[in-house]
């Protein structure tokens, strides 16, 4: 390490520079991400709320089938 | 009640997004005491399975995925497994997995202690914690 002030303000400056540069060409790339995240979470919210509409009758039937089953200790057939 | 222990990998795949546990198929996978789960596998190919021929769906119904006042509790329905035809087993450990997720990643699993099977026509309720929820994120 270069404990040089002025070579450590240089090193500095040159280390925000390629900073900057990654950080530029990484912003089209989340910005792209972000754009498919919203597109599938729109898709994917409308099919998660169909799903839970559809399953709502079976908490009912699995908890008396449970109950059943704890009455009749496993012999159901 | 037998206890629930995580897989390691869960609490990753839960921060990066891999579980939807609102709307995913959770599903019980069931392991021989010969084949226990350890906590570093991390999805369904991982594990030896017993034989599911005579066995009925292994889909849990989940009743509650929610917060209160910041801490997160999935609650499942009791699930009872019945075999038919035949016997299912044996099967020490039930596993929890997501048969939504893309690698039908895991979740956790249940110690009953010691190896059982299921006769032809005999049931078995997998008993899920309707008070605490099957499990919490704080």
């Amino acid at each position: 390490m270069d404990f040089d002030i002025k070579n450590m303000r240089a090193r500095f400056a040159s280390l925000r520079k390629e900073r900057d540069k990654i950080e530029k060409a990484l912003k089209p790339l989340q910005d792209q991400k972000t754009k498919v995240r919203t597109e599938a979470a729109a898709a994917e919210k409308a099919l998660s709320d169909k799903i839970i509409k559809a399953r709502a009758p079976l908490v009912d039937i699995d908890t008396e089938m449970a109950m059943l089953n704890r009455l009749l200790k496993g012999k159901t057939q | 009640m037998a206890t629930f222990n995580k897989f390691h990998s869960f609490v990753e795949a839960m921060a990066e997004g891999l579980h939807d546990l609102g709307s995913d198929q959770i599903a019980v996978a069931l392991c021989a005491a010969a084949n226990a789960p350890t906590a570093t596998d991390a999805d369904l190919g991982d594990l030896t399975q017993a034989s599911y021929d005579n066995l009925s769906s292994r889909n849990v119904t989940t009743s509650a995925s929610a917060q209160t006042s910041g801490t997160y509790k999935l609650t499942l329905t009791d699930l009872t497994l019945t075999s038919t035809g035949g016997t299912t087993g044996p099967f020490r450990y039930v596993v929890l997995y997501n048969d939504t997720a893309s690698n039908d990643e895991l979740i956790g699993y249940y110690d009953y202690g010691s190896d059982l099977t299921l006769q032809a026509s005999e049931s078995f309720t997998v008993d899920f914690d309707a008070s605490n929820g099957v499990l919490t994120n704080a």
